[in-house]
């Protein structure tokens, strides 16, 4: 599988949601998703993102759409932070290809949060305030105009 | 609560409807459409009070609250917070996450209830996913890098979070018993002199 090397401070990172009460509160609380949408699970201090300027648009939605299908949950869009705001306070980011997601990254916590609870919710709320939403369904109209230009 | 009356030239029928309650009576006058109205409310208030809450989706368990209130059965006529307080342990299981305890449930009712005397933020309630209701206190958009978080946990502690433009703030409490505190009405202000 491709890698894409390392993540630059300009690319944007995509957390995909996948709760219908997350988005319904990103439409409209003007983008801000639940900040428990950006928790690690509860024991590892990675957060699972996707790098949404470097993955085609259509790849990048068949991706998250079969992701979320094993879970028996349903894709509505990413909550996107920049690399930069990811990478603030300690975090770091890395580009961590995996099976069936070449475009897949972490934001990981600094390590004095593996273990308490408050500090990972500092860095989640900080990353919440800081994303913006991208609705699935208009970036997918925004990715068939974006085909018609090419 | 208000009544909203629709009459349609050329048409000689009359709405009496309820918005909130998504209650509608038609009559050939207002006095007819009013009572047509005042009888469907009243048949909902008996059909919601004998239906449990958690049968009831969050639109009739909102009529409800409000009926309830209205009827001076409970003290508040609730608003979207209040109902999203009421649904959060239906809300949380259908998100996989643990129940809310009662005590996460009644400290963030009584906390949420304090806050609105002492502020117009608009306060976003769900459930997280350690147990806690989350109290998700913001000013209106495009402010978004703004916000305080308060999480009533379920073993009575709680966890507050301030976000001004990168800055964080926050506390631990033992217990609520002391929320509003200084910190809280403090950052609740912060966040109330920058909106706009």
């Amino acid at each position: 599988m491709e890698s894409y090397g390392e993540i630059d401070l300009t690319e944007h990172l995509g957390r995909g949601i996948s709760s219908s009460r997350s988005a319904n509160k990103a439409r409209k609380d003007g983008g801000r998703v639940p900040f428990h949408e950006f928790m690690p699970p509860q024991g590892p201090i990675c957060i699972s993102v996707d790098r949404t300027d470097i993955a085609p648009l259509d790849e990048a939605i068949s991706i998250a759409e079969k992701r979320d299908v094993i879970r028996s949950r349903i894709f509505y869009g990413w909550a996107v932070v920049s690399a930069k705001d990811a990478a603030r306070e300690g975090r770091k980011i890395t580009a961590s290809s995996i099976p069936g997601n070449p475009y897949h990254a972490d934001i990981i916590l600094p390590q004095d949060s593996a273990d308490d609870r408050d500090k990972q919710r500092v860095h989640a709320h900080q990353l919440a305030d800081a994303s913006h939403w991208n609705e699935r369904q208009a970036m997918q109209i925004y990715g068939d105009s974006r085909v018609d230009d090419s | 609560m208000f009544i909203l009356i629709e009459e349609y030239e050329g048409n000689d029928e009359v709405v009496a409807r309820i918005p909130e309650l998504q209650a509608e009576g038609f009559g050939a006058t207002e006095i007819q459409a009013i009572n047509e109205l005042k009888a469907f409310v009243g048949e909902l208030y008996q059909d919601l009070a004998s239906t449990p809450n958690e049968n009831l989706g969050r639109l009739l368990l909102q009529s409800k609250l409000i009926l309830q209130g209205v009827a001076g059965q409970i003290d508040d006529i609730p608003d979207a917070a209040l109902v999203a307080i009421h649904t959060a342990p239906k809300d949380a299981a259908e998100e996989g996450f643990p129940t809310p305890s009662a005590a996460a449930l009644q400290n963030a009712k009584r906390i949420l209830l304090e806050i609105r005397r002492i502020s117009n933020l608009d306060i976003d309630v769900y459930p997280g996913p350690d147990g806690e209701i989350a109290l998700d206190i913001a000013p209106p958009p495009p402010m978004n890098s703004r916000s305080v978080i308060l999480l009533c946990e379920s073993d009575g502690s709680a966890f507050c979070s301030l976000n001004i433009d990168g800055i964080n703030r926050n506390k631990r409490y033992a217990s609520t018993e002391t929320i509003p505190d200084d910190f809280l009405i403090e950052v609740l202000s912060d966040l109330e002199n920058r909106r706009g």
